[in-house]
């Protein structure tokens, strides 16, 4: 057994292998995986869920698109602002009220002042209701004798109760000498001090008691009170003569986002719509001074806009309504079709407001009145486009194909828009010199999805599936490549002769799928 | 995908390293009569020895590697400038739809046995690491040439797995209920060290011949138990030898019949019984149950529109497709069967040292129960040399020549079984190679001594006459 055993080992040490020349195993799978895929639906290719872009649709999914803005707005705040307010006032005594102090050991005396609230802009101010405020009222005295102040607002009321207090000091001391008064639902009157507008009566009552030394004229008692962070419910009065000019605003039109402004696009009846909401107590003037259409190379103004255009204001009656009014701009008042037909990208608009442009009259506001004028492009889409073009240059770097012998690329499209397409992928250099495309010349031409004609609706989709070969030197000139330039055509069936209507439920699907020889090492 | 390859070839390395000691099946040692261990492979085999017992360690010593798919050969190549170089390719040519890879490694600590009138008790300590990994030719070269190949096919990824490494204590009762029919059984106590097994259909991949758009379908679990990367954190020999939970029981039986004179059937199952595992246990599982995941690329309108970088894109991607194939991780205990076997055995008595026979073998494995089969001859050359030469198909491989030898001598044996003989010499284009080798003491009872008495006296010579006619005759 040791013989065969010796002699088995012996075998077995001849046929070792020298592992230290094994040479690194290579491996080249072939590998087919879905690249990416894609069902565009209108909403995808108007950009609609980042452009402020709304899509919306009739119970038969007609669609139509609006991009929103907003002109003007301006709200209560911005017409009457009370800023906050102080008022100071010192008491000394003088001989024959010293006299008849010191005579009887007590003086009461009574004075009447008055409070000026500063709205500012030529504002008068007949009443407000506070929604919110602050009033604090601060005593002090150096008189040696106990000093009571009793004070009332007569025209500042809550629940038909004037505002009043009463302040002492004891020789100086500054115990019960500050008072603190939350002025929310509080009405100020401020027509019944002589002023009649803008201002309140107070009345103090100075009470001197318990005389420790004697009163000079060099002591003195001061008063000061506050009105701080008012906030109305209502305001009335007259707010004044006032202009207020607007930043410009933009309606971005997003289906245009990457158009070359090449080709025809026409829709049949685009609306540019504004929309007043008023709820300010004040008669007003609205203009569009500035309404302009803006592509990358052009700017085209917008006609047909009325100047002013109407706004109603609610009555006294009416206070917290808001008054609506609007008007559209359409193909048959203004210039529209050809300003969209220019394919832009933005719509410009400034707004004007005046106040009072007749001159004095009653206003007011509540606290949540504003004017808004909203403007909205609509364009229902129903149109017809021929060799409308759009095109993105997109960064491009990709060096995981460096392992790659073979890449043969499939991609297949279903299109149920009745829209025929051509695109082209172009791979280029740092300078956007073309290193290599996609497609042959013309070679993929998306086919438009057939209509109905009962229905007028895409019943059958128009598919198309593509396959490419990419040897090592294409696949090369790939990895070169720091840019790629999608270009695409549309045009509506027959070549855009006759108008169309999109819906909804159309659909775009892309799928590109690859299958790569790899080498592996 | 490096990474890929190199451990696709390390597995394989490995798998192609083991052969040097391996063994096939237990074929060769099942009709030794003489070496005390056949008694693992039918519990109603004995010896005829009073008292036997293997020498600690040595007593028994077997490994075992098969591998129906391909050879070492297969794989390793030299090209022109005597480098070695994996030949994949060709290794996958040679495979069948459905293949195995089997390995096995047993060594007796403890052997003895005592033999008392129709019975024989025999107590064994052994450690076993059975190793079986099933894979189908499509799985390989799904993974090797891609799914490129697979257009409008399933790719069906599905190892099966089975291993285990324990150590059985069996006390085994062998009796003889006649004269022509022994029975035994053994019990078993297992003690579970490491295990690893494989459960449901695997993966399957369906690829879209249009667009290649993939349908991804999971039913697969890994139990393990011993072996995850904390598994031997804070080790210590006397934790792992003798303090692990993982318990189990397992039996044999056997029966031995010689039907007449000249013919003896025998059969056997062996490894009825399973192992709790409790130790150190990780189960991985992925299900598909909510119908195939789909894979159609990336979506260009989420990818380009929802503001997400591509590595966040890439990363929620991976996520998703983690989240759908429903990849779990518990360690829940489990309980798994022992793969069983099963032995048959015919023979015809040639002689009184010689016969002939065949052997039928079934073995569960992760694909499916595998049968193999073995004829052969055997003798002995007067008391001190028992040899048998045999032919077996074994895991689908056919073609292997095996033998045995078994020296005698006073008070012990030595042996020396292999089921492939030439695979051992030329283990590099074997399917199938391998020993089983051990070192035996044996005690027989003395020979019952003659009475004095009964010796021929001198004068009871009886002279040989040859040829000449004795009186008797001449007087006829």
């Amino acid at each position: 057994m040791g013989i065969l055993g010796f002699t088995m080992v012996s075998l077995n040490s001849c046929q070792k292998d020298d592992f230290s020349t094994l040479k690194d195993p290579t491996w080249s799978p072939e590998l087919a995986f879905p690249l990416v895929y894609s069902e565009l639906t209108l909403s995808d290719l108007v950009h609609a869920d980042n452009s402020g872009t709304t899509v919306t649709t009739d119970p038969d999914q007609f669609a139509t698109l609006y991009y929103e803005g907003n002109t003007i707005n301006i709200d209560a705040s911005s017409i009457v602002n009370i800023p906050d307010q102080g008022f100071n006032s010192s008491i000394s005594l003088n001989s024959a009220q010293l006299l008849a102090l010191n005579t009887l050991g007590a003086l009461s005396i009574q004075e009447t002042q008055t409070i000026t609230l500063d709205p500012g802009q030529n504002t008068n101010l007949d009443s407000l209701l506070c929604k919110a405020g602050q009033l604090q009222f601060e005593l002090d005295s150096d008189f040696p004798a106990t000093v009571q102040v009793d004070f009332e607002l007569p025209n500042l009321t809550r629940n038909g109760y004037p505002l009043n207090y009463s302040a002492f000091t004891t020789n100086g001391s500054s115990t019960n000498n500050t008072i603190s008064e939350d002025l929310a639902n509080y009405k100020f009157d401020l027509t019944k001090s002589n002023q009649g507008v803008n201002s309140i009566d107070i009345n103090l009552t100075l009470s001197i008691t318990d005389i420790q030394s004697p009163i000079t004229t060099q002591h003195s008692t001061s008063l000061e009170m506050k009105l701080s962070a008012i906030d109305y419910q209502t305001v009335f009065g007259y707010f004044g003569q006032r202009s207020f000019l607007y930043e410009r605003d933009s309606v971005h039109v997003s289906i245009f986002e990457n158009s070359t402004n090449f080709g025809s696009f026409i829709i049949a009846d685009p609306k540019l719509n504004f929309l007043i909401n008023n709820s300010m107590g004040i008669p007003l003037e609205v203009t569009i001074p500035e309404a302009n259409a803006f592509g990358t190379t052009f700017q085209q103004p917008i006609s047909g806009i009325p100047s002013p255009i109407p706004t109603v204001s609610p009555g006294i009656n009416e206070i917290g309504a808001t008054k609506t009014t609007d008007f559209a701009l359409n193909n048959t008042n203004s210039n529209l079709t050809a300003v969209i037909s220019s394919q832009p990208n933005y719509i410009f608009t400034q707004g004007r407001m005046s106040l009072n442009p007749v001159g004095q009259s009653f206003n007011f506001l509540t606290d949540e009145s504003a004017l808004t004028v909203d403007v909205t492009m609509e364009i229902p889409l129903y149109g017809s486009a021929t060799n409308f073009r759009v095109k993105d240059t997109l960064p491009f770097s990709y060096d995981d194909l460096d392992n790659v012998n073979t890449l043969e690329l499939k991609t297949s499209v279903s299109n149920t828009f009745p829209i025929e397409a051509a695109v082209q992928i172009i791979f280029t250099d740092e300078n956007f010199q073309p290193l290599d495309s996609l497609f042959l010349p013309g070679e993929v031409t998306v086919p438009a999805g057939i209509i109905d004609p009962e229905t007028g609706k895409v019943s059958i989709a128009g598919v198309q599936d593509l396959e490419h070969i990419f040897n090592r030197n294409r696949i090369k000139g790939i990895l070169n490549s720091k840019h790629i330039i999608v270009n695409g055509y549309a045009s509506t069936v027959d070549a855009g002769s006759s108008n169309v209507k999109i819906y909804t439920d159309y659909t775009l699907n892309v799928k590109i799928g690859a299958k790569a020889k790899i080498n592996v090492k | 995908m490096k990474s890929t390859i190199i451990y696709i070839s390390l597995f394989l390395g490995l798998v192609l390293n083991l052969p040097f000691n391996l063994d096939a099946q237990d074929f060769q040692m099942y009709n030794m009569n003489q070496v005390v261990q056949r008694n693992k492979l039918n519990p109603a085999f004995s010896i005829d020895a009073s008292v036997f017992a293997g020498f600690p360690l040595t007593s028994s010593t077997m490994v075992s590697y098969q591998n129906s798919g391909f050879t070492y050969s297969d794989l390793l190549k030299k090209d022109a400038t005597d480098s070695l170089y994996l030949d994949i390719e060709n290794a996958i040519s040679k495979m069948d739809q459905q293949n195995n890879i089997h390995t096995e490694i047993s060594n007796d600590i403890v052997w003895f046995g005592l033999n008392f009138g129709k019975n024989t008790i025999t107590v064994n300590v052994t450690d076993k690491a059975v190793l079986d990994f099933s894979y189908t030719k499509s799985m390989m070269e799904f993974l090797y040439y891609g799914n490129g190949g697979f257009n409008g096919n399933t790719g069906n990824i599905n190892p099966g797995i089975e291993g285990s490494h324990y150590r059985e204590h069996g006390i085994t009762w062998t009796r003889k209920l006649k004269k022509n029919i022994s029975a035994g059984i053994r019990i078993k106590y297992l003690y579970g060290m490491e295990h690893i097994h494989s459960e449901g259909a695997g993966a399957n991949l369906y690829t879209d011949p249009n667009d290649y758009t993939l349908y991804g379908y999971s039913d697969y679990a890994l139990f393990t138990a011993g072996i995850s990367e904390n598994s031997f954190d804070d080790f210590s020999a006397g934790n792992y030898l003798i303090k692990k939970k993982n318990h189990g029981y397992g039996v044999d039986v056997g029966l031995n019949i010689n039907a007449t004179e000249k013919v003896e059937l025998s059969v056997s199952m062996l490894d009825i019984g399973q192992i709790s595992w409790k130790d150190e246990v990780v189960i991985y599982s992925t299900h598909t149950t909510d119908g195939p995941v789909v894979y159609q690329g990336i979506d260009l309108d989420e990818f380009i529109n929802n503001g997400y970088s591509s590595e966040a894109y890439l990363e929620n991607l991976g996520d998703s497709l983690y989240e759908a194939f429903d990849i779990q991780e518990s360690t829940d205990t489990f309980k798994r069967a022992i793969p069983k076997q099963m032995y048959a055995g015919a023979n015809y008595i040639i002689g009184e040292k010689s016969k002939t026979g065949i052997v039928l073998h079934l073995r569960e494995t992760p694909s499916k129960t595998v049968l193999n089969y073995h004829v052969h001859y055997t003798s002995a050359i007067k008391d001190w040399l028992n040899f048998s030469l045999g032919y077996s198909s074994i895991n689908n491989s056919q073609g292997n020549v095996g033998a045995s030898l078994v020296f005698n001598f006073k008070g012990g044996q030595m042996y020396f079984t292999s089921d492939n003989i030439l695979g051992m010499i030329n283990y590099k284009n074997a399917n199938v190679t391998g020993f089983r080798a051990g070192f035996n003491f044996i005690f027989k009872k003395k020979e019952e001594s003659t009475p004095k008495e009964l010796l021929p006296q001198t004068n009871d010579i009886t002279v040989d006459h040859g040829n000449i006619p004795t009186p008797e005759v001449l007087e006829k």
